[in-house]
């Protein structure tokens, strides 16, 4: 095989690379299309008819830590049932995210700890992107038992091009929960508008 | 003399030995998780969405077949120049992902490893070591070294002292035999 001329070697390697690839991508239960669908991804288009629908709520709604187990009704969590068998998390621009605050929605930051620490949307809690993908859903199920699956859950992060949110958004919308935002605007955007944020303790003393 | 150190049969082996397990390592991970990968790659943002999941079904692939063939020593040229040219684009992209200061998981080794910014600094100098090394076995891995033909031949073979390229002795061995 030491034989063939380097052009050639190239050619087999690439050829062998490209048929075992698309053989193994078609048996793999996480492979993927040949083409994805990343523009969807980021698409807000819902987010004001879902406003709408969230501005004829009238209190009290549901708490995202009341795991009573007393179901309320949540207009909100009437979501698109994805192929996969959870419903899918929806992009929000600022003003529903605003409304969900309002609602008492349970806010989760995806950023790093010193990030979250130095700030973030009142009441959020930090989850990790990378403390969450390495938890099984066993894991992640005990990891959220303590929040309410039919609560509003809103994920953010950073803002602009940081997407981590989404792909946290998604993590936790597989393991039940019916009614997970994504505001791509982050903590950037919601700090810029002045609305509420907390600041480490520990630096206010400072 | 720099030469024919690298292309030293035995530096050759240790290079396509490590590069080759490096590579089939890291290939494992992604070789079932297509998705996870390509999820790595889009967040980069150098490829156009069309060309993400093409990339992230031929590029595990393509490590672990450079990887086997590199560590079995078959189509050696062949391998460490796909693994070269893999390399430098790992390298474009890192360094640009440094450059505007991405908030990515780089996808580099396992998939569980998200980068911050200290982490895509040292992924960026993983590469560039392992691109040197690349490098050497594309380019010497065919010319077999003076000192191994000698060996080969059974000149030196019973010769005490080996020439080496960082033995003082070496630079006397050579100039006394040319």
């Amino acid at each position: 095989m030491n034989n063939y001329s380097l052009p050639k070697q190239i050619g087999i390697i690439l050829l062998l690379a490209v048929v075992c690839g698309f053989a193994i991508n078609f048996v793999s239960s996480k492979g993927v299309p040949v083409v994805g669908d990343y523009q969807s991804r980021l698409s807000t288009a819902k987010s004001d008819s879902l406003l709408t629908k969230a501005n004829e709520i009238r209190l009290p709604m549901n708490d995202p830590y009341d795991t009573s187990g007393v179901k309320k009704i949540n207009p909100m969590s009437n979501r698109q049932l994805d192929p996969a068998g959870f419903y899918k998390p929806e992009n929000i621009k600022i003003d529903l995210a605003k409304k969900f605050f309002d609602l008492n929605a349970l806010f989760i930051d995806g950023r790093t700890p010193e990030e979250f620490k130095a700030g973030h949307i009142k009441g959020a809690i930090n989850i990790t992107y990378e403390e969450l993908t390495k938890l099984t859903k066993e894991e992640k199920t005990e990891k959220f038992r303590k929040y309410n699956k039919d609560g509003i859950l809103v994920c953010y992060c950073k803002g602009g091009k940081c997407e981590v949110s989404i792909d946290i958004a998604y993590g936790i919308a597989k393991i039940g929960f019916n009614s997970v935002n994504i505001y791509l605007g982050g903590y950037q955007e919601w700090e810029d508008a002045g609305y509420p944020v907390e600041k480490n303790p520990i630096e206010k003393i400072q | 003399m720099i030469k024919e150190s690298l292309s030293n049969k035995w530096l050759q082996i240790v290079f396509r030995i490590l590069i080759g397990t490096i590579f089939v390592y890291s290939s494992l991970s992604k070789l079932l998780d297509q998705e996870g990968f390509a999820k790595a790659i889009y967040n980069y943002r150098i490829l156009p969405d069309g060309l993400v999941n093409i990339a992230a079904i031929i590029i595990p692939m393509l490590e672990f077949l450079c990887g086997v063939l590199l560590l079995s020593g078959r189509m050696k040229k062949g391998s460490s120049f796909w693994i070269t040219t893999m390399l430098s684009v790992f390298l474009i992209a890192l360094i640009s992902a440094y450059a505007r200061g991405l908030d990515i998981s780089c996808g580099c080794f396992s998939l569980e490893t998200a980068g911050s910014k200290s982490d895509i600094l040292a992924r960026i100098i993983e590469d560039i070591f392992l691109l040197a090394g690349s490098l050497i076995v594309f380019i010497f891995c065919n010319k077999i070294a003076v000192t191994d033909v000698r060996n080969e031949e059974g000149d030196l073979k019973n010769d005490p002292v080996l020439p080496d390229s960082s033995h003082p002795a070496a630079t006397n061995t050579e100039t006394s035999n040319t």
